[in-house]
Parts: C-alpha cells; structure tokens; sequence
C-alpha cells in the first residue's frame, strides 16, 4: 500500500507507467462512455462498438447496464405493472376443464416492493407482456419465458400440466375524470383494469421435454379485452 | 502567425497535460475511499442477503428460468450472449446457498476491511455472477455495486477504519516500527476516487438522458405513473390527487425535479461550490424517488456514492475527527490522523 501506489511526489512516478496508466484510463472511460451513452439507443456505430468491440469488457464488468431500465417508466400503456399467473393440474394427458386444479400460483407471490425481489418477477412479466402486444410481439420469447417459467413450478408443485398467464394491470389517469366507462375510479384494483395478453398451456410430455402452445389470440381468451384498452379517454393523455 | 499558432497549441498541450496529470495522479487521502468501502461492502451484503428468501427459484440452475432460456432469450433480444460467465450456471438448487453464503461473507469481510482486496474482488464476482445469471432481471443496483467495487480494489480502501489496518498497525508495532505505512496519501486512492466520480457522473448523465425519451418524464406525470401501480408501489402516494390542482404541480415538480437534477448533476458537481448543495439535493431527490420506486439500496447507493466529490474533510468530520486530515494533496506523506 505504501510502495507504488502512495509515492508522493507530484513529479513522481516514472513517466513511461503514467503514460501508459493515463492511456488504460482513457481507453477504459471511452468505453464506458460509449456504453453509457448507448443504453437506451443506438446508432449502427454505437451497436457495432458496444455489442462487438467493447462487450468482452463493459459486458463482462456490467459497465454497460443495457437491459436495465432507469427511466422506470416512459408513459406507455406496456409500462404498467404485469404479473404471471400459473395454473397447476396433476395430468399432462387430460385436458384442464376435466380435472381439478391442484394450485394457483401469482408470481410474485411474497416479498417486498422495498427490496427488490418482487422487481424481478415484474421485469419478467413486464418483458412477457410486453412481447405478447401485437406492435411489439415475438411469440419464441412469450413461449420461451411460459415453458421456462412453469417447468419449474410444475416440479415444486409435483404438477404435469399448466396453464400460464400474464396479465397487465392499467394504472390509473391521476385526472380521473378522463376515465374510460366501465372502470371504477374508487378502484384502482378492480378487475376491469386487468387484461390478460397472454395464455399458454404448458405440459411435460412423455419424453419429459416441456412443451407450450399459446392458447389463441388475445381477443378470444380474455373477455374483458374490451376493457384492456388503456382506461384513459384521450392516447395522449 | 503560424508559428505563434504553433506555440499557443504547445502551450495548451502543455496546460492540458499539467491539468490530466494533476486530475489523475495527485496522490489522495484514502479515507473517503475507506469509509465508501464500508458503506458499499454492507449495500452487497444486504443486497446478496435480499436475494436469499428466492435464491433456489431464480439463481439455481433449475430455476424459473433455466440457463438456457437466458441464452434464448438474449439470442432474441439480439444480445451478445458470450461474454456473460456466472458459476451459477452449473449450480443446482441448495448448492447455490453454499456460494450464496460465501459472497455475503465476503461482502461483510470487504466492509469490515479484512483481506480487503481479496474480499472485494470476491464481492464483484459474486455480484457479477448473480448478474449474468439472468441479465434480463437484473437490478438497477448491479451496475453500480460494479463499478464501486471495482475501483474500490484498486484504492487502498482498507487503509483506515478496517481490520487489516489494525492488524498492519499492531504487526508494525511488536516489530517496534512506526505503523505510518497505510496512511500516507496515494495515487491509487485518487485514481480510484476520480474513477468513481468521473464514471458516476456518466451514470447520473445516462439516467437523465434515458429519461428523455419518454413523454411522461416531459409532461411531467411520470411520478404519478410510478404511483398509480397499485402492484409494484412500495407506498400508496396516490392521495396526491385529492389535493386537486396543487398535488398535480406536486407530482409535475416532482418528476421534473429528478430530470433536471440527474441531467444537472454531472456538470455542475465539477464546480466545487456546488458540489455540497448538489450531494444534499441528491440525497432529497433519489430519496424522494425510493419512495415511488422502492428501490431502496439503489437509492442509498447513490446517496452514498454522491459523496465521493466532497474534500476528506468531511469524511473526518464525519467521524467525529474534524480538523484532522493528511497533509495536502501532491505532498510528501505525514500522518496527522491516528
């Protein structure tokens, strides 16, 4: 501690390492910058450079927080909370409606919105739902999450068969006159502001792989899609 | 004309090289980087510590989402996905609690400041491995406990207020030398201090900027937002609205004020005038967004982080040491403190 690292003269140093640490230094921040800069947004520039020349560095040090999002919110209907819900049934051979359910899971199911560990499961749910919305829809990531997700919660639920589903919770307008019909303003939590954007049936079949297949379209499977339009009157609002 | 251009151009090579060196390499107190330790060493352990109760759920192998579903998903999201090592990879369910356990005793030796560059390169590994475990859940804290961590091992951050200290002491004294070693200014405590501050001052610009691209942080309602998830809220502020028009301008300042500030900050904090009233306005600020956000060692990350441009000073008077402090920067080494 007191050699190289606490030589105390203002001249000090041998200059050829200062050089060469004021290059590191340089080279190290033009990195982080670049990837700062870029976290939201990128040019083919800044991609080619963040995602290929830096991303062995700034990817393996988390310097570069991509898929972290600190705006918390951009005002979009898709930033809403969203949770995932699992059904389990004991038989992967019978359809759902002819046996009984053996439990309903709400992820997250505990914790603390102080903490962080319910935050989790909402950027998963948030990401789910976000890939079942039809601008921004891509159905291998939905079903990826869906058969991931359940997989593991069949096995601590000794359960064969699943049917998972995300469901989006509109927040309200804060002018609550600007309110849709049909959704009650002293109710925030009303089911009317639920909608669900996506559902799966997941099973394990008898070459223990886990299979999804997306129930149908959005329309066809919660019937409150009407409602699942933002509560808002005005877009823009 | 030419060559007065010449010259002037030498002489600001010259006044640039003076002030990067002067920047870079003016050997520093190494107190605020002790006292960061401790506070960044217990955010980890009581980070790694929340990750506890769901840790087989999410971080085992089997667990909600399998290694390669993260490979999947990040193939998707056209990530690059090599880059990303975590030994939680290959860890089932109960062997992940074996080094679960390790990284919150490491992050605990870090803040107690035993073995303490060992220990903090252990801290950022485990924080890393929880990371690209499954980047697609990460926290906002990550990032920032990385970059901590990082330049915190490059400092000699276990100089004062910590275990290896004491013991470096006690060895120099039954050798009956004097113990003034560890407490003489370094040039890799100032290195790693101006790494923090520069990068931290990018990061308050990313945040701020990352913000810029929605309309509710322009019209002012993003506050609300954050308050009208009746799931994710950790407390229900929405009683704001019956205030009528004056909790509207509450929420607009509000959102507004946590913008303006986190696009501010990393100009003004170079000014060392402002940089008190900006490190108070910061902790006002990110903690007035914990509230909406509950993140809540995110934001005592922040706070505690914003504290890093203020003079060793502060950090004496912090510990009831006022006056006290090693001789000025870019001096030969006296021990004032005990």
């Amino acid at each position: 501690m007191a050699s190289a690292g606490s030589k105390p003269s203002g001249d000090g140093g041998d200059a050829g390492l200062r050089s060469i640490v004021s290059l590191l230094l340089f080279i190290h921040l033009f990195c982080v910058a670049v990837v700062l800069a870029s976290n939201f947004r990128r040019s083919a520039l800044q991609n080619e450079l963040v995602t290929r020349i830096f991303a062995p560095y700034t990817q393996f040090f988390d310097f570069d927080p991509n898929l972290t999002p600190y705006y918390y919110t951009l005002g979009r209907e898709s930033d809403d909370d969203a949770t995932i819900t699992v059904d389990l049934y004991a038989d992967a051979d019978k359809p759902v409606a002819a046996q009984s359910q053996i439990s309903s899971i709400k992820l997250p199911d505990g914790g603390s919105n102080w903490l962080g560990d319910r935050k989790r499961y909402f950027r998963l749910a948030h990401l789910m739902a976000f890939r079942a919305d039809q601008e921004t829809e891509n159905e291998d990531t939905t079903s990826e999450i869906a058969r991931s997700v359940a997989a593991r919660l069949m096995r601590e639920g000794q359960a064969r068969r699943a049917v998972v589903r995300c469901t989006r919770r509109s927040s309200q307008p804060l002018d609550l006159t600007t309110l849709r019909p049909g959704y009650p303003p002293d109710r925030p939590t009303d089911p009317a502001y639920d909608a669900t954007v996506y559902e799966a049936d997941v099973w394990i079949d008898e070459d223990n792989q886990v299979q999804a297949l997306k129930r149908s379209s959005r329309a066809e499977v919660a019937p409150r899609q009407t409602g699942a339009q933002a509560p808002n009157k005005g877009a823009g609002s | 004309m030419p060559a007065a251009s010449g010259k002037a151009d030498i002489t600001a090579m010259e006044a640039f090289g003076r002030g990067w060196n002067r920047f870079w390499f003016t050997p520093a107190d190494p107190l605020p980087a002790c006292v960061l330790r401790i506070a960044v060493g217990l955010i980890a352990a009581a980070h790694f510590a929340c990750l506890s109760p769901e840790l087989d759920r999410w971080y085992a192998s089997d667990g909600l989402l399998t290694p390669a579903a993260v490979q999947r998903l990040l193939e998707l999201s056209e990530e690059p996905v090599h880059y990303r090592f975590s030994y939680l990879t290959y860890l089932a369910s109960g062997e992940v609690r074996i080094v679960h356990i390790a990284a919150i005793v490491a992050a605990t030796l870090f803040a107690l400041g035993l073995l303490t560059r060992l220990s903090g390169a252990v801290t950022l590994l485990a924080v890393l491995a929880y990371v690209h475990r499954i980047p697609i859940v990460a926290g906002s804290l990550d990032p920032l406990l990385a970059f901590l961590l990082a330049y915190l091992c490059i400092a000699p951050s276990g100089a004062y207020l910590s275990l290896d200290g004491l013991l470096f002491r006690r060895r120099a004294e039954a050798a009956g030398k004097s113990p003034s070693g560890p407490l003489e200014p370094s040039i890799l405590a100032n290195i790693a201090l101006r790494l923090i501050q520069v990068h931290f001052a990018m990061f308050c610009l990313m945040m701020g900027l990352s913000k810029l691209y929605g309309d509710a942080w322009w019209d002012g309602n993003a506050i609300w937002i954050l308050l009208a998830q009746t799931q994710s809220r950790p407390l229900d502020l929405t009683a704001l609205r019956r205030m009528g028009r004056a909790g509207e301008y509450i929420i607009n300042v509000w959102t507004h004020a946590t913008v303006y500030f986190e696009l501010a900050f990393p100009v003004l904090i170079w000014n060392r005038r402002a940089r008190p009233l900006l490190v108070c306005i910061g902790a006002l600020v990110w903690t007035a967004l914990v509230l909406v956000t509950g993140q809540l060692l995110f934001g005592l990350a922040l706070i505690v982080t914003s504290t890093v441009y203020l003079p060793p000073a502060f950090f004496y008077a912090l510990l009831g040491r006022r006056g006290e402090s090693l001789s000025p920067q870019g001096s030969t080494a006296s021990a004032t403190a005990s």
